[in-house]
């Protein structure tokens, strides 16, 4: 999937269509939101990311206004919100059960959001076969919803949420359910439509890789916190936390406390290995630190082929198609470290000389979650 | 369809919207479902102020003769349980619940296994019919019950036919203890059956496959397996069963011919033959406080011991 | 499954339920001054006899009138109550739920006697209305569980989406949450009015001479020998049951309520 074209509107060149300000949302002691401040730009596609329970729905529900906030500000498009109930926010959303009503046709299903508008009948028909086309559904109006295909669902959903084109969309992990050829299928279909329409989209999921894909900008969340917002890339290459690290992709996260040295900064860890980290990053002398190091970065010889590097010995093999994992035991690092290789002919048990380029090695400060 | 939504139907909407906003502001809300819930609190509340009303007529004395009532007192009390009117009301009571519980266990012994059949049976057949052979019972009214097991036990009914086959006069079974316990089987046995089946539905059929595999018999697999995860929907229906067979009249008046009348019929002969509303009222709550102890309060009991073992099982 | 104890019990329980149920339909077809088995002849003159016989016919009224009477009280109650116990969280939630359930769980009698008892002080005897508060207090949970029953398994996200839609309360109710309902609300009023029909003590203890409804007019003539008019009224019971049970289990959510086989 190749790179977003140009990134939405600057926040300086336009308010905010969506703003959390020190947002908190407790149920009994337990903070499901815990003071989260956001942004979200006209017309971007915007993802919160995170695991279950990290309290990216609760955001996307009390953005709906389907539940309320304990405290902090929430305004929509530069309106206070909190005193404005769900259906006069005029906002889109499509759950992940999707929610058509099964007593109703197709045609009534998107009708109904233009009929609580008292829409006049005329227009309701044109205007229910222009969201059909614009999902690209035009034919199946009479049919009822359960004689519907998982895929074709979907995009009813999509229509009833976008035919009375309010300006914010939200998905609540609407593509869980499906199986990975329609969940790719649908994501891309998500991106058509956002280019095609003029609505800001915000969306909620727990898949990174979907995420990264989909967004101009990406918000991790975890335990009731935004962890760190920015593009994928950006956050993939300069996380903030080691949880962010972690949580993208397949890292190795090691850590130990940071060194100077003549060869550059790095991280060593109590066993004494030297993790050698990019120059960029400056933390101080003595400091706990975390090296982050992406498994695709790192390469495997079985002779040293220059310094900075570490020896080990393959602990683990598993084919996986396009690369072949790797778990190399290296002395003074506590856990095994995980390697994605294209070749994958070096077999398990032997010694082995592991480098990566320096400057992908990224370091996070202790303390940062 | 389009003119449906259309003008009248709309503003009656808008009407009600309206309405609900004058009678909702915000704190209001709170009151929402006490609001919904009041027609069917003042429709129960007069069960309940009557049976307040009960307990007062129940101690209270009464002159039969000159039908007044008397002074506070525990005088229907004591004729329930002193000589000499007494004991024949604590032998009818008796009565009651000995072939209550006869039944009750009965129907739960012939539920498991119709239970386990309807919910495991492929042929769908057999399930739509067996279901509409449960359910109809309770829709056909008591009446209609007890008058089609007058009609089987009769002499000149289907057990005495059948009877007269083997040779033997006069088989009727009117008039004796199995013929009451056979008729109450009728409705006791579908109400337990359907009462078992939520409980024994959650069992996962591959628990017993699994036992199977494991070298369980049949019969282990319902000692060990199924009859142990059906619990709460056993102790569930002996509760019920159990509760209504207490509080049973047609059966015992008809089928049992006067001669074997339960708590029920008496206070109701109490009502037609005496107008005794004070004594009634005293035996009626007899009942229920009895059916409440005994039926009741071990039920939930045993429910909640159920749930706390289970608890402590997954937990600690 | 197939062993020969499940298979025995089954065929009795199928005897214990069928056979009565045969034994009426075959008594309100059968000919012949007296019912006996096996029958002298068939015939339809029980039914015959039901429609001439003027009191019965009466009788018959009185019971459908209770019926809808049960109806309406029930629908009216039920509903909303189902609803507000479902669907909402406040604190006297389980003490108001148990109270529902207290004509179910006080014996029949004594709920009888509490009405006889009540009514007779408020001097409200002699009208059908009475018996209907108390046939409906008494089964109002078996409506109010079918209800609940439907409402639980709808979707919540159907509400929620609706009001994203633009919907307010008022309309969500209307059109996506009673739609939703009808199969509860539909079998809980056919169970609820088939029971009212049918219903036994309660009118026994309420009843005076001019409000004598359907189960009593037969209670009255089993003292003897059933004249064949008894015999054609328990028919018709028996196939106003049958008509609603089929219904009820052939709408497909019951079926699948049912079975499990993974």
């Amino acid at each position: 999937m190749s790179a977003r074209p140009a990134p939405a509107p600057d926040a300086d060149g336009q308010p905010a269509i969506v703003r959390l300000a020190g947002v908190v949302k407790s149920y009994g002691s337990h903070n499901a939101i815990d003071h989260v401040d956001l942004e979200i730009r006209p017309r971007e596609l915007f993802t919160l990311l995170g695991p279950s329970g990290s309290g990216k729905s609760t955001v996307l529900r009390a953005i709906a206004g389907l539940i309320g906030i304990d405290g902090g500000t929430l305004t929509i498009e530069g309106r206070d919100v909190r005193d404005v109930p769900t259906h006069r926010r005029n906002i889109g959303m499509v759950f992940q059960s999707l929610a058509l009503f099964p007593h109703m046709s197709v045609f009534d299903n998107i009708a109904f959001p233009l009929r609580m508008r008292r829409e006049p009948q005329d227009g309701i028909g044109r205007r229910v076969a222009q969201a059909l086309d614009i999902v690209r559904l035009p034919k199946i109006a009479e049919r009822r919803v359960h004689e519907l295909s998982g895929g074709q669902q979907q995009r009813v959903a999509l229509a009833r949420a976008l035919v009375y084109n309010p300006r914010l969309l939200l998905l609540d992990e609407p593509l869980g359910a499906l199986d990975k050829r329609l969940r790719e299928e649908m994501q891309l279909e998500i991106v058509r439509l956002h280019r095609e329409i003029d609505v800001t989209i915000i969306n909620v999921t727990h898949d990174q890789v979907e995420a990264m894909i989909l967004s101009d900008r990406v918000g991790v969340m975890n335990d009731g916190k935004l962890m760190q917002v920015g593009s994928g890339e950006s956050l993939y290459r300069r996380p903030a936390s080691r949880f962010v690290a972690d949580f993208l992709g397949r890292a190795n996260v090691i850590d130990g406390v940071m060194s100077g040295g003549p060869d550059g900064p790095a991280v060593v860890t109590p066993g004494g290995a030297r993790i050698a980290v990019t120059p960029e990053r400056t933390i101080g002398e003595g400091r706990a630190a975390t090296a982050i190091l992406r498994a695709e970065d790192i390469g495997m010889a079985l002779s040293p082929s220059g310094p900075g590097g570490l020896a080990g010995e393959v602990a683990l093999r598993l084919f996986e198609g396009e690369t072949v994992y790797y778990e190399v035991a290296a002395p003074g690092v506590d856990r095994p470290l995980r390697l994605a290789s294209r070749t994958g002919e070096i077999p398990v048990g032997a010694k082995v000389w592991l480098t990566w380029p320096r400057e992908r090695v990224w370091a996070v400060e202790a303390g940062h979650g | 369809m389009a003119e449906r939504y259309a003008g009248l139907r709309w503003r009656l909407i808008d009407g009600l919207i309206a309405a609900g906003r004058i009678l909702r502001p915000g704190r209001l809300g709170r009151l929402q479902p006490y609001v919904l819930l009041l027609p069917a609190i003042l429709l129960v509340g007069v069960l309940a102020v009557g049976l307040v009303y009960l307990g007062w007529l129940s101690i209270h004395a009464y002159d039969t003769f000159l039908m007044q009532q008397g002074g506070l007192s525990a005088e229907q009390y004591l004729l329930l349980f002193e000589p000499p009117s007494g004991p024949f009301y604590q032998k009818t009571l008796a009565r009651t619940l000995i072939l209550s519980l006869a039944v009750t266990a009965g129907a739960v012994v012939l539920g498991l296994p119709l239970s386990y059949v309807i919910l495991r049976t492929p042929r769908r057949a057999l399930r739509v019919t067996l279901l509409v052979l449960l359910l109809v019972p309770f829709l056909m009214g008591e009446i209609v019950r007890t008058f089609a097991w007058y009609l089987i036990l009769a002499n000149r009914g289907m057990a005495g036919w059948v009877a007269g086959l083997f040779g033997i006069e006069d088989g009727g079974l009117l008039g004796t203890p199995l013929g009451v316990f056979i008729g109450m089987m009728q409705v006791s046995t579908p109400l337990a059956t359907l009462l078992i089946m939520p409980a024994m539905r959650r069992i996962d059929p591959n628990l017993e496959r699994a036992a199977a595999t494991l070298g369980a018999s049949p019969a282990r697999i319902w000692a060990h397996v199924v009859i142990p995860l059906s619990w709460p929907g056993i102790v569930a229906a002996m509760v019920v069963v159990l509760l209504l067979n207490i509080a049973e009249y047609d059966m015992p008046a008809i089928l049992g011919l006067g001669r074997l009348p339960f708590v029920a019929n008496v206070i109701g002969d109490i009502y037609r033959l005496q107008q005794n509303l004070y004594l009634g009222s005293a035996f009626s709550l007899l009942l229920l406080v009895v059916s409440t102890l005994v039926v009741v309060v071990p039920g939930l009991l045993f429910l909640g011991w159920l749930r706390l073992r289970r608890r402590r099982r997954s937990g600690a | 499954m197939n062993g020969p104890v499940i298979r025995l019990s089954v065929a009795l329980v199928i005897l214990l339920v069928a056979v009565p149920l045969a034994i009426v339909l075959l008594a309100s077809v059968s000919g012949g001054e007296r019912l006996a088995f096996p029958p002298e002849s068939l015939s339809l003159n029980p039914y015959r006899a039901l429609v001439g016989n003027g009191e019965i016919r009466a009788a018959l009224g009185r019971s459908l009138t209770v019926g809808l009477q049960v109806v309406v009280l029930s629908l009216i109650a039920g509903v909303p109550a189902a609803i507000a116990l479902v669907r909402f969280r406040f604190r006297f939630r389980v003490p108001l739920g148990l109270f529902m359930i207290l004509g179910v769980a006080t014996p029949l009698i004594a709920s009888a006697f509490a009405f006889l008892a009540l009514f007779t002080w408020t001097g409200s005897l002699g009208s059908l209305w009475p018996i209907s508060v108390g046939i409906t207090v008494v089964n109002l949970p078996f409506l109010m569980f079918s209800v609940a029953s439907s409402l639980l398994s709808l979707d919540p996200r159907l509400e929620e989406a609706a009001a994203t839609l633009g919907a307010e309360k008022v309309q969500t109710f209307l059109f996506v949450t009673l739609p939703g309902i009808m199969p509860g609300i539909l079998s809980g009023t056919l169970m609820v009015f088939v029971l009212g029909i049918s219903e036994f003590v309660i009118s026994l203890l309420l009843y005076t001479i001019n409000i004598q409804t359907l189960p009593i007019a037969m209670f009255a003539s089993l003292r003897g020998p059933p004249p064949p008019e008894v015999a054609a009224a328990a028919g018709l019971y028996v196939l106003a049951a049958v008509m609603v049970v089929v219904t009820l289990t052939s709408l497909k959510s019951t079926e699948q309520f049912f079975y499990r086989n993974d």
